[in-house]
């Protein structure tokens, strides 16, 4: 083990390989990683060329200017035995790629559920060889295998080449927990990346929500690319919802591909507020029959940040649901890009599908790009999408303005109003802070 | 408190509307205001309220002998106006219970501390006497709402707002007898010297229950004649025909 050198400081995908080396991890997430790195050297970056990437120009980034390194143990192994809050099942504080506070039910864990940083779950369990590793490890190194063998583009494989830091949430079967596990990311420095990787597995029956923020210093610039990997076992029901608010000169890549088996849940949420440039995909694959799946979307760019978020509802198994709802306001120069394609294989048979993007466009210059697209390749399914464009209405602020509302504490209301319908279904303990970060960005537009 | 509508024009795009509307309501009275579709019934509720949709060409709407033309929708509800509309519109993410609270709050700033603090009973109350579900408070506010339920949801509003003047834009209309004998019930609660109201309707039925002391005919974007019961009677016999006979103006026909 190289102990010695965690914290040191790579730069830019030249310098994947030697953080690679440096890296104190068994052989078995190495292998991963320079899995990765293969198909990532051979991979052009994506270009505009491609659909996906059409409306998200990243040409003129050099990636190689950005700084990196791992999750230094130390920290996270003075924190490991924080007191839990109450409320909580449990909650993870990274500052970096460093996990300051760690903490977890003392109940949970004495019934095998796992919530710790990735660095110390890929150590304790670099001991173990050939068949004697958990199940536990076994099911995240599935997970990073299906991943790396589905990424098709380069950020994603940058990830899973050089992750940085994250999470290993791994609850048994049948336990169902009622409060939920939270990760706060705390990103600061300039021209920094950082490449949290976080693994959510469910055995089956099992019941789970985690919150994820991830807030930045007010200042420097940091480039973000995450990943997501969940496994939803055999009836087993997840939420995962992340708030993300970098600062305006930050960038947000990443992706979250969930897998669901027969009778599995999944409601995924994502609030993008923070960064200049956000492009993330959420993927969910319904594996097993009878399993669903609600993907619940809001965005407020402002200025002239562009965000840019796809949704992939993909029906391998038939008898599933699956609805998305993305809504998203665009203030000044801003640009919000909605791509959702809902895919049915052949097995998808009695697929119940949809998806919904609204968006609101608050003043002349602000402009919105919504792009559903349904492929399905069986007979006997519902899918459908619908999405809108539109102004804040006037018939709607003269309403409330009949009732006594200002013009401008109606447009305010009709704002909240229209993520509201999201907003409610979010866990209880995010919905006041996107209330406030949507009240936050609020401008009059006096329409009436 | 004294409405004087005082020869009003009104136009949308190059369209005049109304072409010159005279009529004064007080406190007390109940007015019916009835005439054929088009006739440019909504459209003055709409401009007594200041819809941005509409320009007025002329003419002035003194409340109390001042001119509210000049201000804005929402200054004009706070002076204690109420208009319960033809086509409600949803508000979709907004709860009738927190619209309402704030509603109420707005219309009683300072004046009366109590009522924001009963609020909750209030609203209760209100409901039940408007025969509407509790489940309604957490509704979004006539979002997916029957037609009926969203006028009730009207008259629910102005209970609760206690306005001195409400212009009730066919609000019987689409309504089953028992809805209607419910929203008529709202209306007469309401009744004393100190409201008053103008029920746009097409109908006698609602008249029934509210008797209005005055009735007025708006044709082609005026009122062409006022008077009692009798002309309600008078229409739901004879229909329009003879409104038109005796007022109809020659359309000035381009082509
Ligand atoms: N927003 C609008 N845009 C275009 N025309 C309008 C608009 N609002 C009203 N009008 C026109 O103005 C005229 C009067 O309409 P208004 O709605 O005031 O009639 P009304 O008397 O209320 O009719 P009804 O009995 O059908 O409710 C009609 O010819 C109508 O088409
Ligand atoms: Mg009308």
């Amino acid at each position: 083990m190289k102990n010695n050198t965690v914290g040191e400081v790579f730069t830019g995908v030249d310098g994947l390989g030697d953080y690679i080396a440096s890296l104190p991890e068994p052989e078995w997430l190495r292998e991963t990683r320079l899995a990765a790195l293969e198909r990532f050297s051979a991979m052009d970056w994506p270009d505009t060329a491609v659909e996906e990437w059409r409306r998200s120009d990243i040409s003129s980034y050099d990636f190689n200017a950005y700084n990196m390194r791992g999750a230094k143990q130390s920290a996270a192994a003075d924190s490991a035995d924080s007191q839990v809050e109450p409320g909580l099942a449990g909650r993870i504080r990274f500052e970096g790629p460093d996990a300051v506070a760690t903490s977890l039910d003392p109940d949970l864990a004495s019934q095998g559920v796992i919530f710790e940083p990735l660095s110390e779950f890929v150590l304790q369990n670099s001991a173990n060889h050939g068949g004697s590793i958990s199940k536990a490890t076994r099911a995240v190194r599935d997970l990073i295998m299906d991943s790396v063998h589905k990424a098709d583009n380069k950020l994603k494989l940058w990830h899973y080449a050089g992750w940085t830091h994250g999470v290993v949430l791994y609850v048994p079967r049948f336990m169902e927990i009622k409060n939920s596990f939270v990760l706060d990311f705390q990103e600061s420095g300039d021209s920094v990346i950082t490449a949290p990787q976080i693994f959510v597995v469910l055995e089956e029956g099992a019941r789970v929500e985690v919150i994820q923020r991830v807030h930045g210093a007010d200042e420097g610039e940091v480039l973000l690319n995450e990943s997501v990997d969940i496994h939803i076992g055999d009836g087993a029901a997840c939420r995962y919802v992340a708030l993300h608010n970098l600062n305006i000169d930050s960038s947000s890549f990443g992706t979250t591909l969930a897998r669901i088996s027969r009778d599995g849940h999944l409601h995924h949420g994502i609030a993008a507020f923070g960064s200049m440039f956000t492009k993330y995909r959420i993927d969910a694959e319904l594996n097993g029959p009878g399993s669903d799946v609600l993907l619940d979307g809001i965005y407020y760019p402002a200025e002239d940040q562009h965000v840019d978020l796809r949704t992939v509802q993909t029906h391998f198994a038939p008898k599933c649901a699956s609805h998305a709802l993305y809504r998203g306001a665009i203030r000044d120069e801003a640009h919000g890009v909605y791509q959702g394609l809902i895919y049915v294989g052949e097995e998808g048979s009695e697929t119940d599908a949809y998806l919904t993007n609204n968006n609101l466009l608050l003043n002349d210059g602000a402009q919105a790009d919504s792009i559903p697209c349904l492929q399905i390749h069986t007979n006997d399914v519902k899918c459908s999408h619908g999405s809108t464009t539109g102004k804040l209405n006037r018939n709607e602020v003269f309403y409330l303005a009949s009732r006594g509302f200002s013009p401008e504490e109606a447009e305010e209301i009709l704002l909240q109003g229209f993520f509201e319908p999201i907003v409610a279904r979010l866990p209880e303990a995010l919905q006041e802070e996107i209330r406030d970060l949507i009240a936050a960005r609020f401008v009059p537009v006096e329409i009436l | 408190m004294e409405i004087k509508i005082e020869g009003l024009e009104a136009k949308i795009g190059d369209t005049p509307i109304l072409r010159g509307v005279d009529l004064t309501m007080k406190s007390g009275e109940v007015h019916a205001l009835m005439g054929p579709n088009g006739s440019g019934k909504s459209t003055l509720s709409n401009v007594v309220f200041g819809h941005p949709s509409y320009e007025v060409t002329g003419g002035r709407v003194l409340v109390d002998g001042e001119d509210i033309l000049e201000m804005e929708p929402h200054e004009r509800a706070r002076l204690g106006l109420f208009l319960a509309f033809q086509y409600p519109v949803e508000i979709s993410g907004v709860t009738v219970g927190r619209f309402l609270r704030r509603a109420v709050e707005i219309r009683f700033e300072g004046q009366k501390e109590v009522r924001t603090k009963g609020f909750l009973k209030d609203l209760r109350e209100a409901m039940d006497f408007m025969e509407i579900d509790q489940q309604f408070i957490n509704r979004y506010l006539n979002e997916g709402f029957s037609g009926g339920e969203k006028k009730r949801m009207e008259i629910l509003q102005m209970l609760m707002l206690q306005p001195q003047f409400s212009i009730l834009d066919e609000t019987d209309s689409g309504l089953d007898i028992d809805a209607l004998a419910v929203v008529a019930r709202g209306v007469n609660k309401m009744r004393d010297h100190d409201f008053g109201a103008l029920i746009i309707t097409h109908y006698q039925r609602i008249l029934d229950h509210i008797k209005p002391d005055f009735v007025h005919i708006m044709y082609q974007g005026r009122i062409v004649t006022s008077g009692g019961g009798e002309i309600v009677t008078e229409l739901e016999k004879r229909g329009y025909d003879w409104v038109r006979a005796q007022y109809g103006q020659e359309e000035e026909v381009h082509e």
